[in-house]
């Protein structure tokens, strides 16, 4: 056989998917493990590995459901999303709308919120050291440019709206082994916006905002001018609430850098 | 107080590391143990970073690794080439090596003799290639453009294996030496997957040592398997088993006192644990020093 056609044989063998020959046609036989067996170790390496990926990735949501069901479930997940990258960091990211639909958690609504969560930190985990942006970078730009300003989160943030206290949900499932999440959590304690991101250090901050301060980073994050952000944010809040708003957002460090647009 | 240190980093003066080849006993190096290694310096000659553990762009994995590149040379071990693979080899992932590379100018560079992806699936595991001319060319042309793309040699790493192909024509030993020799790269010889996979497919190790080019072997790797009954596991959860310290014993008669590391990759235990089994490995490679020094002196007086 062709190099090709051994491997396509084998990945396919691995992952169940077409194109798979007959293990016996490309793999002898051992003493002690015939073709199919022996395929089936390394089926097994690639499954572990990639199941042990996703509950790295999420810690909180193993707590939350349990390793038994997480390692029934993550076996699931792998043979329905064979990988695509040769990076581990990469694997997982389809898992929040894949739980978002199994059934069996049709009675934890909260869970794709989490998996979100969790994949937004693992993203931040290994996103780009940045220094945040400082006043007297913008204190260089002439007044009348401030409208078409036009600035950038860091690369490692991640804004998210959820109608479940997830942050709660998330910090408790880490911290508090056994405990039944729906008893200590009101889920009906209305929704939380959060953004997720690492200011300078290495250290994941997953932030509480408020419904102002998630409308202004959901805008930024859409690229759109000051001048835009202003208007739409007028409706909602007076002049000094929002002056306020954007000296903390720089003061905070949630933007990285901007742009004017002429 | 840990953002000063980072903001620190980038301009740390490593000129001082001896980036020239390693000697000694190393360790690879685990996030479990950046705490011990950081605060007690321990008296170890280089550490082995696992370069897909720091192919994010930035965060915690590259400050501690700047941290121990300050205190201690580099060798860089990946697992994500896929050398032996029919897909286009991984610009992407080459361009992120090279930029590692450049950062932390680690001794040695190297990855294994396998492939892990088809038409873009990916197994992110090491399985092994069909000893084949076919794959002999594939593998040694597409090393060659690794080694060009990033301006130096790497050494590439026998795998231990669970299966042999039906069009296997050649012993993995003579496959690996006419691979390393048509690429002209170097070898990393993992004397715990020559032992895992001569028990597998019942052949002699002590013969595969010996069919390899020693003048390529640039470093080996020590670690543990499991017995799984129907064939060992290279599982990197163990101590070295004792056949395996003593097919080491060969391969430093065979190859001199070549660097070595200590691996552990599954129940990482405690740093002690694995300074106790480099602190054996680095006791062999010393007395074959000594042995070597001992056999020159006797042809000299000769």
């Amino acid at each position: 056989m062709k190099l090709a056609d051994i491997h396509k044989a084998f990945i396919s063998g691995i992952y169940n998917l077409e194109g798979q020959a007959p293990p016996d046609t490309y793999i002898k036989a051992g003493d002690n493990l015939d073709s199919e067996q022996s395929l089936a170790v390394y089926r097994g390496s690639v499954f572990g590995n990639l199941c042990s990926a996703l509950a790295d990735i999420y810690p909180g949501f193993v707590r939350c459901v349990g390793e038994a069901f997480f390692q029934a479930l993550a076996l699931r997940y792998v043979k329905a999303h064979p990988s695509t990258s040769s990076s581990l960091d990469d694997y997982g990211d389809a898992f929040p709308r894949f739980v978002s639909v199994f059934e069996p958690l049709a009675t934890l609504p909260y869970v794709e919120d989490l998996a979100t969560l969790e994949w937004y930190w693992h993203k931040a985990f290994h996103a780009k050291d940045e220094a945040a942006l400082k006043p007297i970078e913008l204190s260089q730009v002439s007044e009348d440019k401030y409208e078409n300003l036009v600035f950038h989160m860091p690369k490692s943030a991640r804004i998210m709206k959820s109608a479940y206290p997830v942050r709660d949900i998330w910090q408790h499932s880490l911290e508090e082994e056994g405990v039944s999440y729906d008893a200590t959590i009101d889920l009906g304690s209305g929704p939380q916006s959060l953004l997720i991101w690492r200011a300078e250090g290495y250290e994941v901050r997953v932030d509480h905002l408020s419904d102002l301060e998630y409308e202004l980073l959901l805008a930024v994050n859409k690229k759109k001018t000051l001048g835009t952000i202003l208007l739409s944010l007028q409706s909602k809040a007076s002049i000094e609430e929002i002056n306020q708003l954007l000296t903390r957002a720089v003061q905070q460090g949630w933007f990285a850098a901007f742009d004017v647009c002429e | 107080m840990k953002d000063k240190m980072l903001q620190s980093m980038p301009t740390e003066d490593i000129s001082h590391i001896n980036t020239s080849l390693l000697k000694g006993a190393g360790i690879g190096l685990r996030s479990d143990h950046y705490q011990t290694i950081l605060k007690t310096l321990p008296d170890i000659p280089w550490f082995e970073a696992l370069i897909d553990n720091y192919m994010g762009e930035g965060g915690q994995p590259h400050y501690y690794l700047e941290k121990v590149r300050e205190h201690y040379p580099l060798s860089f071990h990946g697992v994500g080439m896929s050398l032996g693979s029919t897909d286009p080899l991984d610009k992407d992932y080459l361009n992120k090596l090279k930029t590692l590379i450049e950062r932390y100018q680690p001794s040695l560079v190297s990855d294994h003799l396998c492939w892990a992806s088809f038409n873009g699936i990916h197994g992110n595991e090491l399985f092994p290639m069909p000893y084949t001319d076919e794959a002999i060319q594939h593998l040694a042309s597409r090393i060659d453009q690794v080694q060009n793309f990033l301006g130096r040699r790497i050494l590439v790493e026998n795998v231990s294996s669970y299966l042999s192909y039906t069009d296997d024509a050649m012993t993995e030993a003579a496959f690996l030496s006419e691979v390393a020799e048509q690429a002209d790269c170097d070898i990393l010889c993992d004397v715990n997957n020559i032992y895992v996979s001569a028990q597998n497919h019942k052949f002699d190790p002590i013969q595969y040592l010996k069919t390899l080019p020693a003048k390529r072997i640039k470093e080996m790797h020590l670690a543990g398997f499991e017995d799984q009954g129907t064939h060992l596991l290279d599982t990197h959860g163990a101590r070295v088993h004792q056949p395996v310290w003593e097919l080491y014993q060969e391969a430093l008669a065979l190859f001199g006192a070549i660097p070595t590391l200590i691996e552990w990759d599954t129940d990482i235990p405690a740093f002690s644990v694995l300074q106790e089994e480099r602190d054996k490995a680095a006791l062999m490679l010393s007395k074959q020093t000594k042995v070597k020094a001992q056999q020159r002196k006797t042809d000299e007086a000769c």
